[in-house]
């Protein structure tokens, strides 16, 4: 179930080859985009659908066992603090779903620097 | 330039290596920090920290918390629960060094900033189970590689170890070879070795 490129949408800029924990979003140097070099070792974690700032990648199933119609879209707003996700079936239903995806400010854990230093004479 | 032209051996020299910037990883370097407060604690990660490991794409549950805090469980349980689920082949010793220690760094994680679901009538986390406490865990790896980003010295990316160096009596360190990285990586800067 691996993901794909809109090649019209995506500029080249290299989020998602940033950021793919397998290594498998290249860049394609003639044509300056981005794509999935190896469909089959994609886990469909989907760090590139969300990292993508042109909203460029999408995720299907192979069509063997999910065939065409089906769309699943997710947005990840760091900033608000939210992931949604919009689900349309193939026989045209939606399903719509927002969930918070962190309670503090991004930057915010403290160092453990400002802690109290662990010494022996604790133990 | 040929695959390997342009590039230089840059050599690093940590108090505390920590190899691989997963969960645990990441975890290990937090914890690096605390206690070896004036050390050079480095993580090298193959991917890249802030979605690298099994918890990429977040998880909505954490498995195992005892709720020691309201009298849920407690770590002998979990020891026992483990030794039913694994017939008997288990070291109870450090299943139990495990457990004790969970529900503390659930507790961080929550002031890190994981949202925990709650329970609205009784505050107490929301269970699933005897030991699953439910959470909106998209972000979880990226809350805990912020931590480890602050936490460590140096963090490197897309960096593979491949092999581990020893003399002829004891280990010498680590070489790492530079992760080759798609074509993008040389041409969006240009020259990436000067």
């Amino acid at each position: 179930m691996p993901t794909f490129v809109y090649m019209n949408r995506c500029d080249g800029c290299g989020h998602c080859v940033d950021i793919c924990p397998s290594d498998i979003m290249h860049i394609d140097t003639t044509y300056r985009r981005a794509y999935n070099i190896e469909p089959n070792f994609c886990w469909e974690c989907y760090s590139c659908v969300k990292a993508c700032p042109q909203n460029a990648i999408d995720d299907r199933g192979y069509a063997d066992f999910a065939p065409l119609g089906h769309s699943v879209r997710v947005l990840r707003e760091e900033e608000k603090g939210t992931i949604s996700w919009k689900i349309i079936f193939r026989d045209g239903r939606e399903k719509k779903f927002v969930s918070p995806i962190r309670t503090t400010p991004w930057g915010s854990i403290p160092s453990t620097a400002d802690l109290k230093k662990p010494v022996t004479e604790d133990f | 330039m040929g695959l390997f032209g342009g590039r230089k051996t840059v050599f690093v020299d940590p108090d505390i290596f920590v190899v691989g910037g997963g969960m645990a990883g990441c975890g290990a370097t937090y914890e690096a920090r605390y206690w070896g407060r004036d050390m050079k604690v480095v993580c090298v990660e193959k991917a890249n920290i802030e979605r690298s490991g099994a918890v990429a794409q977040g998880l909505y549950a954490i498995n195992c918390y005892m709720g020691m805090q309201w009298d849920e469980n407690q770590p002998e349980d979990h020891v026992r629960y483990a030794r039913n689920d694994l017939m008997g082949l288990v070291r109870e010793d450090l299943g139990f060094d495990i457990a004790r220690h969970v529900d503390a760094t659930v507790h961080l994680f929550e002031e890190w900033g994981l949202p925990i679901m709650r329970d609205p009538e009784t505050g107490r986390y929301q269970r699933q189970g005897k030991w699953q406490i439910m959470i909106h865990g998209e972000s979880y790896k990226p809350i805990v590689a912020e931590a480890a980003r602050k936490a460590a010295s140096e963090v490197y990316n897309r960096i593979m170890m491949t092999h581990l160096l020893m003399d002829e009596k004891n280990r010498a360190g680590w070489p790492a070879l530079l992760a080759l990285m798609s074509v993008p990586a040389i041409s969006m800067y240009s020259a990436p070795w000067p």
